[in-house]
């Protein structure tokens, strides 16, 4: 866009200023509004904290709720567009203004630039009293004001020239605020939909793999953790560097558009013949996911992949022709079904190559020689992937991990883990080994799972059945959840993670075998259960509550010969199924007993306790008790005799 | 000088315009007729320079109309259907065209108000699509453009206003030699007023004359003989012809003379020539091209 082309007309500029008035004078008052409630809030705080640091931080208050800011800058950018460009949608209107003397580059540039005017003002206007107001009542770090100037200069920056590249596309003033909203949220909407296909078809997928990946492709649904990263000092620089160079890349491509664009488009949905085929597919699809996955909801069709099949199928039927007759203008559309068979054999295939792992995915088990260090748990376990991908470590997300106490926001955690932090890590969070044996019993217990996916498929449906189907005869309580998370972290630095959320039938324990020959293994039980490992010198607390018979529940604080106590209990806990470290257990009891171990905690703030029911088999440990006097069991509440009191959930 | 060579415009695969060649010489009132979807109006809004032609060539005095802001002052253009901005008054709308057209006549626009008694303060949308017409016309002659593009100019115009209309327009082809393109359905009131005629079909200008010419090319005879019709008479280019008793109603096209010559060999009982309104040459041309008026029976 070379300058010299560029011209600017001042009558044009002001007509468009003084026809959209409103948009500009709406939206100044109701940022005005927002910017007062934040005054509001800060004049109330600062009646009570004159302290020059708290004082300080007050100014990152403006950061910190956004939701006003989410509605605006989703609203105004887009009416501002939509209104200096609006009569490129209608015959009568852009035959009038094309037909003046006036080229369409001075055309484009003054109606761009009245536009980025009317959304711009209100920001300014807004800023500017939020800055005297700072400057005047005494806070002493202006910076925060100023970056919440900027965030949303750049925002509105950018979405406001998105709004007007999207309207290059298009004929239809309707059409293009729709494209507006579906381009924004168009990333974490195909992200979503791809994850649940594979996450339903993908035997062991983890779908919150790199889940934050296409947030920043959604400014207004990435804008929360955008303020949040610039409140904490920590905010993504690239990211407002990338959202300029779109909005350059926007406007350029916006203004070239423009200049080629056939006026006689109005009221067409699609202005430019190259883009129908783009606009009819990616219809076809978003409509197939949307529609698919809805019907595969509603009807309960998981794991089916001819249900899948169909359900998307019809999804994709009504995007295609729908999207031919918003082009078309008809709906005598049914010729172009070519073009629909075509689209509905590649997404079937798709479908297909997913349902049956055509890229080995379900497949793949690490080989021993290929792993670094492993992780298994029972759950996706967050602190795990902290543990082997210290990379991915947030001290925003993941301060949660540290003892500290956050008090006021004083509390900073660390910006990155030490190798101490990661070694630490690695020893408390349960089911972390670089051991041989481990890894190979890990890596058997695996390969049982891929081998046996149908088993589980089977076991799943029969479950299924036996909770809603009409003829079922088996009992829920035959069967078994075995969820279980596996975490590779291999030799050259990559990463394998699988989660499967298994069913085991009575008749089908192998799987159960397995895993308690996993936890045979020296060190692996006792990382599942802390306990097991705690002597008294670790102990903060223990506390034992119980019921009694008048309904009360009373608690009692263990503070002498914590060891013995701790040797009688440990004693039982290794008498119990070593399954019940992963899985846990729910067994008949005789009394209300719970047992709550307090450990003392240094560095990091995971596994500082335990918790669990003295059930019926805790027979030493609960003699213990009694002579030690905690209790006597003739002042407790009895529950064997009583049916309502039993527990009726069992075993799962 | 408008010239317009081999413009072809097509909307999805359907050529509007299919090849049409045009001429206007300066200071005359071209008159563009056609049936319905002929392309008049795609034509027209090419020489506005608002769509961009698929090839072929519209100038003005040898230059290009197509985002040229030197020609495009030049030119007004009233379309069938007016755009004004929402709220906006014949005032606003004044003020808005001054920014844009340097040759705005403030002088005009005030002595223009006797000729068009609208209320300039009023909102144009609350203006009948016949007032509207009016203020279009009170604010594109006040541009004093060099060439005016009418779309269906005076419909919605009441009898009065559109001679006042036509009036005023043509003081100026007068006086300042401006060119007037017209498009219309009208073809009594064009005939008053053009003195070329084009006359579009299929995307095409298939016959474009002076009307003085058009009128003299064609002639309607009325014309008796003893006995039948002579078989030759089938030697002049008859267009169409109606009896009524011995009586027969012939439209001729060639010369005059020529005709009348031919005619009186053949010793009629009766032969006289009568006038051709613009109406009549515009059916019999299209006659030929499938296009007729037709007897149609329910």
């Amino acid at each position: 866009m070379p300058l010299k082309t560029l011209s600017f007309n001042s009558g044009i500029f002001k007509n468009n200023i003084k026809r959209f008035w409103l948009i500009t004078f709406s939206y100044t008052f109701f940022m005005f509004l927002y910017v007062m409630s934040y005054i509001n809030r800060i004049t109330e705080r600062m009646n009570r904290a004159s302290d020059i640091e708290v004082l300080s931080d007050l100014g990152n208050i403006i950061l910190y709720s956004n939701e006003g800011m989410v509605v605006f800058l989703g609203f105004y950018p887009l009416v501002a567009a939509l209104a200096v460009f609006s009569y490129m949608h209608f015959q009568k209107n852009t035959a009038m203004i094309h037909s003046l003397p006036v080229t369409r580059s001075t055309l484009f540039v003054t109606n761009y630039l009245s536009g980025l005017f009317i959304a711009g003002v209100p920001l300014v206007f807004n800023s500017i009293i939020l800055i005297i107001f700072e400057t005047v009542s005494g806070i002493p770090n202006l910076s925060y004001a100023w970056i919440w100037f900027g965030i949303n200069l750049v925002l509105t920056f950018l979405l406001y020239n998105f709004a007007v590249f999207v309207g290059m596309f298009t004929g239809h003033l309707a059409a293009q605020a729709i494209f507006f909203y579906i381009f924004n949220f168009l990333a974490p909407f195909l992200e979503a939909v791809i994850k649940s296909i594979f996450n339903d078809l993908l035997f062991g997928y983890v779908s919150y793999t790199a889940s934050r990946t296409f947030e920043a492709w959604s400014p207004l649904y990435y804008l929360e953790s955008f303020y949040k990263g610039f409140r904490n000092d920590n905010g993504n620089i690239a990211v407002i560097v990338g959202y300029l160079i779109a909005a350059i890349v926007f406007v350029v491509a916006g203004y070239y558009l423009y200049k080629i664009r056939h006026m006689e488009v109005a009221t067409d949905v699609i202005s430019f013949s190259f883009v129908k085929p783009v606009f009819k597919y990616s219809v076809a699809f978003c409509s197939a996911a949307l529609m698919g996955s809805i019907i595969v909801l509603i009807f309960d069709l998981y794991h089916n992949l001819e249900a899948y099949i169909v359900s998307y199928l019809i999804g994709s039927f009504i995007g295609y022709f729908s999207a031919e007759m918003l082009m078309r203008k008809t709906f005598k559309v049914f010729k172009a079904y070519k073009g629909y068979i075509v689209f509905a054999l590649i997404l079937s295939l798709f479908l297909c190559s997913i349902n049956y792992d055509l890229f080995g995915y379900e497949r793949k088990v690490p080989q021993y020689s290929e792993i670094e260090i492993l992780g298994l748990n029972t759950y996706m376990d967050n602190t795990m992937r902290i543990a082997l991908k210290p990379e991915e470590y947030d001290p925003d997300l993941h301060r949660y991990l540290f003892s500290a106490r956050d008090y006021y926001g004083k509390y900073e955690p660390p910006k990155v883990l030490s190798e101490e932090h990661i070694k630490e890590l690695r020893e408390t969070i349960p089911g972390i080994s670089d051991n041989y044996e481990v890894i190979t019993k890990v890596r058997e217990i695996h390969s049982y799972i891929v081998e046996n996916e149908k088993l589980f498929r089977e076991n799943e449906k029969l479950y299924k059945e036996s909770y809603w189907g009409p003829t079922a005869e088996q009992k829920p309580d035959l069967f078994k959840y075995r969820n279980l998370y596996f975490l590779y972290k291999l030799e050259n630095g990559s990463f394998i993670e699988r989660k499967y959320d298994l069913v085991t039938y009575q008749d089908n324990t192998e799987l159960d075998r397995l895993l308690r020959e996993y936890l045979s293994f020296p060190g692996v039980r006792e990382s599942y259960m802390p306990i097991l490992k705690k002597n008294a010198e670790d102990i903060h607390r223990i506390y034992v509550s119980f019921e009694t018979r008048d309904g009360h529940y009373q608690d009692f604080e263990i503070t002498k010969n914590i060891q013995d106590f701790l040797d009688v209990y440990k004693q039982e806990l290794l008498t119990e199924d070593p399954l019940k470290a992963l899985y846990g257990t729910s067994e008949p009891y005789e009394y209300d007993i719970n047992i709550h171990i307090e450990f003392k905690s240094e560095l990091l703030n995971i596994t500082t306790s335990h918790y669990d029911k003295l059930y019926s088999h805790f027979e030493n440990t609960i003699k213990y008790l009694v002579e030690k006097g905690v209790f006597k069991l003739e002042d407790l509440m009895r529950y064997d005799d009583d049916t309502e009191k039993v527990p009726a959930a069992k075993a799962m | 000088m408008i010239e317009i060579k081999d413009l072809k415009k097509s909307f999805d695969g359907f050529f509007a315009l299919n090849g049409v060649n045009v001429s206007v010489e300066k200071g005359s009132v071209y008159g563009l007729v056609g049936p319905n979807g002929a392309g008049k109006t795609t034509l027209i809004k090419h020489l506005a320079g608002i769509f961009i032609p698929d090839s072929g060539s519209i100038t003005i005095d040898g230059q290009p109309v197509y985002e040229n802001v030197t020609v495009k002052s030049r030119m007004f253009y009233i379309p069938d259907e007016i755009y004004f901005f929402p709220q906006a008054s014949i005032l606003d709308m004044k003020k808005y065209y001054e920014s844009i057209y340097p040759s705005f006549d403030e002088i005009r626009f005030q002595k223009l108000r006797e000729v068009f008694p609208i209320d300039p303060k009023k909102n144009l949308k609350r203006f009948s699509r016949g007032m509207q017409k009016q203020a279009a016309f009170w604010l594109g002659i006040c541009l004093k453009p060099d060439i005016m593009l009418l779309d269906e100019p005076v419909d919605g115009l009441d009898p009065v206003m559109r001679r006042k209309v036509w009036s005023v327009l043509l003081q100026d082809v007068a006086e300042r030699g401006m060119t007037v393109f017209v498009s219309s359905h009208n073809l009594r009131e064009l005939e008053d007023v053009c003195d070329h005629v084009g006359i579009m079909h299929e995307g095409k200008v298939i016959l474009e004359r002076s009307l003085t010419e058009l009128q003299s090319n064609i002639i309607k005879l009325q014309v008796a003989f003893e006995g039948e019709l002579p078989e030759e008479i089938n030697k002049l280019n008859i267009l169409n012809r109606q009896q009524s008793g011995r009586i027969w109603i012939l439209i001729v096209r060639g010369d005059r003379e020529e005709i009348m010559a031919e005619i009186n060999r053949l010793q009629p009982l009766l032969v006289d020539a009568l006038p051709l309104s613009l109406e009549e040459i515009f059916i019999y041309e299209l006659g030929g091209m499938d296009y007729a008026v037709k007897n149609i029976v329910l």
